[in-house]
């Protein structure tokens, strides 16, 4: 491949590079300059930075709490997509039994539920039993999608683990129990990990259940966004440092975990 | 036709020299074999002639033109590969007749192509099946028809027997030797064993760590080896060298003493091939004695290993064709080592002696 | 290696029974989550139930409400028009950029960790912050890429993208596309990284170019991952909800009302759940048949599986 395509084609992948990261990076600059400069017609990129807005609104507006409740929601989706799939997920990568493609297909389809088909019916049946502004509902709620995750990757982790060691283990004496808690786990973490953080993700990210199955208490800070956002007279600096604040952890996150979750991302398609 | 290397050498770009200065020339219609050890650049030199691979320093010529820089397309030249890549998409036929397609051959003149080859091959009656439904021996076969089918001046095979159960293998082996005969074509074989290229060889390019050792017929590489590696390398079982010295009219080794009155003092390699030895159950002049070691069936041979005292682990191999099961291990034997299969290797550089 | 069960039902759940036992809980939680809902949205959409009349579970209306639907709500398959062009548009130029980007990569970077992370960090980020970002950059008075646009006279002084009618369709489209070509690039480029070599170099020995070795052969053995990727695109983008959420509402007038906005404004603005749940089922229905098609794709790719070598 000669020199002048080469330069055209890395010329073409620094251009892509600017243009995913620029858009978010505008938007970070914006929630530390004033509200002059962020307005101005003319758009500034050199101006004196400030960091009003960041306590203006999760300390004045009282935001800080929908940092904690995004935590608490994320942490706890996951872990239950975790506890309840993790285990199904062995079942499908080792077991045989009939109808075992076709159940699987409908944990895979769980995932594709429209969300807002599905919060319609359950917000009215949450309400009915006081569960609207509650973490539980969010919890479960993301919950319903994020199983699926579980079970679809984890089968993919787990299946690459040669059944043989199965076999080991209960010639050494184990129950099938046995042998999934002792053995398959932990040779599994690192599959574990990559798919907690996919849940993780997914559930911080997510609005519309969020945003109506939540009200005062429980809402998380992406339901905090268009909280702020007017048709006339949006306080950008401080929505924009919601929103940074929203996304940060999650791309501190993914830098974090770059290899696995390159790797578990591309499983579904790959493996089928 | 002729095809030659000038002073090929390649460099990977880790730095590793899988082709070191390698210089040779054939011509048309010879069965070339690559025969090395892994690593010894057999596979690099084919994918390098092939034009699959770069090469850094050199030339390739074809009828003395000069072909280095041209892509594989126009090199008139095909090639099988070790585990076939066979188009899984496509049907047999369709698989064979992909090259033919690519040139713009007309529909009947493909049909008819890809008919008679399949036929020449013995593949006629999979045309329709998919890659996944071949047993390895007929995926093996279509490789080789797709390969042939535009009649190429040259086909490359690059290890296209190593995937072969071992009687497979043979089959195989002798329909190549009839195909290269029928059609009369050049082929460019590379494999690591050395039974194969001495049966299939017109003449044998051996190579080791990327370096011509000697390209010669195989009765000459057999009668002659080049070198030390080339002796020890050829043959089933393998030639016996022993390390040693000559002087006072005579090798000395550890294990093994023999008058030799005709060579000059010095450290050599001696060599002799396990068939060339001659066996005595009896005290016979000339012959020395030794202690049987281990008496292995190889019918119709018998590979006899023995050792001159018990501590030390070398041994020589001798290979008779006789009925051998009166003889027991801890028996004596006697044995004799007839001059003119006597041959000598430099104890440094491994390279043959006078 | 202490703790073996030693009583004997024990052994046995823990043994026979594991399989059951494993699979049970994600299965009763699933059901309960999901198929319960369905069922009771089925059963609202007969009813004319509405939170504007509280502490009333509605009548039974029988088949109203589909008749409705079916016949008296243009709105409806206006929307569903919009989301079908939404979709269509937006699948196949994530497509068409992604399959170019991944070939690039491929070729260039080869998978190479760090630029591809960079590169995937716009499907990472939420996506109402990235409505919020670009409804920022759209801005018609302090937008920053409003600003330039202007300035190398691709836009009107006055107009806004976010306020055209004719073009916020495709603004949303445009916005899409920036969030999700990533991802299919990325399934693109791991499909690329695990093609196995011998069929590019044996169709280079047959004689083929460049061009016909990509066509014949990379784009044959890549079509089963790019069909199940744009399929899951496909699914996704017509639930799309968030984006069009934060930055237009739906506007101006209905140029951007996807189906699951109109769904959410029936259902949570006007409180109608009745009519609402109708509409929320054929949203549903119609990400089931896209699924179908999906389970089909997957059976077809696996029966592809098996290439000999």
């Amino acid at each position: 491949m000669n020199r002048a395509w080469r330069n055209l084609g890395f010329g073409i992948i620094v251009a892509v590079i600017i243009i995913a990261m620029t858009p978010y990076i505008w938007m970070f600059l914006t929630s530390i300059k004033t509200r002059v400069d962020a307005l101005s017609s003319i758009p500034k990129w050199a101006f004196s930075p400030t960091l009003e807005h960041y306590p203006k609104v999760f300390l004045d507006k009282g935001y800080l709490p929908l940092l904690g409740n995004s935590i608490i929601v994320a942490v706890s989706s996951t872990l239950l997509s975790l506890l309840v799939g993790v285990p199904a997920a062995y079942v499908f990568a080792r077991d045989r039994f009939s109808g075992k493609e076709d159940l699987f297909f409908f944990f895979l389809t769980t995932r594709m539920a429209p969300a807002i088909s599905v919060v319609v019916p359950m917000f009215i049946i949450f309400s009915k039993l006081g569960l609207v502004d509650t973490y539980l509902s969010v919890i479960l709620a993301h919950s319903s999608f994020n199983i699926s995750l579980v079970v679809w990757m984890m089968r993919g982790f787990f299946e690459e683990i040669p059944p043989e060691i199965d076999e080991a283990a209960q010639m050494d004496g184990n129950t099938k129990a046995g042998t999934f808690f002792r053995i398959l786990l932990p040779l599994a973490a690192p599959g574990i990990a990559a798919t907690a953080v996919l849940c993780f993700i997914l559930s911080w990210n997510e609005l519309l259940y969020a945003m109506i199955l939540t009200a005062f208490e429980s809402r998380t800070l992406t339901v905090g966004i268009p909280g702020l956002v007017q048709p006339h007279g949006t306080l950008w600096g401080q929505v924009a440092s919601v929103a940074v604040v929203a996304t940060l952890p999650i791309i501190i996150f993914t830098f974090l975990v770059q290899k696995h979750l390159v790797r578990g991302m591309t499983f579904g398609a790959i493996k089928g | 036709m002729s095809v030659a290397f000038h002073n090929v050498s390649k460099r990977f770009s880790d730095g590793t020299l899988a082709l070191d200065n390698l210089e040779f020339k054939f011509s048309k219609g010879e069965f070339i074999i690559f025969l090395g050890p892994s690593g010894s650049g057999k596979t690099t030199a084919c994918r390098c002639l092939a034009g699959l691979e770069e090469i850094t320093s050199g030339r390739v010529l074809v009828d003395d033109k000069d072909i280095t820089d041209l892509p594989p397309r126009e090199r008139n030249m095909s090639m099988v590969f070790q585990n076939y890549a066979l188009y899984s998409h496509k049907i047999v036929y369709e698989n064979i007749a992909y090259p033919l397609r690519i040139r713009k051959y007309s529909r009947e003149k493909i049909d008819q192509m890809v008919k008679d080859v399949a036929k020449l091959l013995q593949i006629d009656d999979y045309l329709g099946r998919k890659p996944r439904h071949l047993s390895g021996g007929q995926a093996q076969r279509v490789a080789v028809a797709r390969a042939l089918v535009w009649q190429p001046s040259i086909c490359l095979m690059d290890e296209p027997l190593s995937n072969l159960d071992a009687i497979l293998r043979l089959q195989t082996r002798t329909e190549l030797k009839r195909l290269h005969e029928e059609l009369k074509c050049t082929f460019v074989f590379v494999t690591h064993d050395q039974e194969e290229a001495m049966t299939l060889g017109t003449r044998i390019i051996v190579l080791n760590h990327g370096k011509l050792i000697q390209f010669d017929t195989p009765k000459k590489i057999y009668t002659e080896p080049a070198t030390r590696f080339v002796a020890e390398f050829i043959g089933r079982p393998a030639m016996n060298t022993i390390e040693g010295e000559i002087s006072n009219g005579g090798f000395q080794s550890d294990l093994l003493e023999l008058p030799i009155s005709d060579r000059v003092a010095g450290k050599v390699v001696l060599g002799i091939r396990p068939e060339h030895i001659a066996l005595q159950r009896e005290p016979h002049s000339d012959f020395i004695p030794f202690t049987l070691d281990v008496v292995e069936l190889v019918q119709p041979d018998t590979l006899l290993f023995v050792k001159k005292e018990k501590r030390n682990p070398a041994s020589i191999v001798v290979r008779v064709m006789e009925d051998c099961s009166d003889l027991r291990p801890r028996d004596t034997i006697y044995l004799n080592f007839p001059r003119s299969n006597l041959h000598f290797f430099d104890i440094a550089t491994g390279e043959r002696l006078p | 290696m202490a703790g073996f069960a030693k009583i004997k039902w024990q052994r046995i759940l823990l043994d026979k029974g594991a399989g059951a036992l494993f699979l049970t809980p994600a299965l009763i939680l699933l059901l309960v989550l999901l198929v319960g809902p369905f069922s009771y949205m089925v059963g609202l959409s007969f009813t004319d139930m509405s939170f504007s009349q509280p502490g009333h579970d509605g009548n039974f209306v029988g088949f109203a409400n589909y008749r409705k639907l079916m016949q008296d709500d243009p709105i409806f398959w206006e929307s569903f028009l919009t989301t079908i062009k939404f979709v269509f548009a937006a699948v196949s130029l994530e497509f068409l950029f992604g399959l170019c980007l991944a070939l690039l990569l491929f070729h260039l970077v080869g998978g190479q960790r760090l630029i591809v992370t960079l590169i995937l960090m716009p499907m990472m980020l939420a996506p109402v912050a990235i409505g919020l970002m670009w409804k920022l950059l759209l801005n018609g008075e302090f937008g920053m890429l409003t600003y330039y646009l202007r300035q190398i006279d691709l836009m009107a002084p006055q107009t806004a993208l976010l306020s055209s009618y004719d073009l916020v369709l495709w603004t949303m489209v445009g916005i899409d596309i920036w969030e999700w070509t990533p991802f299919v690039t990325l399934v693109i480029l791991a499909g690329l990284m695990s093609l196995p070599k011998e069929p590019f170099e044996a169709a280079i020995m047959d004689g083929a170019k460049p061009l016909r070795v990509f066509w014949d052969i990379t784009l044959t053995l890549l079509r089963p991952i790019i069909a199940l990727v744009m399929l899951l695109r496909g699914i996704d983008a017509f639930k799309e909800f968030d984006k069009v959420f934060i930055l237009t509402g739906g506007g101006p007038g209905t140029a951007t009302e996807l189906l699951s906005i109109y769904t959410w404004r029936i259902n949570f603005r006007n409180w109608d759940f009745g009519y609402g749940s109708v509409v929320a089922f054929m949203v549903y229905l119609v990400v089931l048949i896209m699924c179908s098609v999906f389970y089909k794709a997957i059976t077809w790719k696996q029966g592809l599986e098996g290439i000999k070598t």
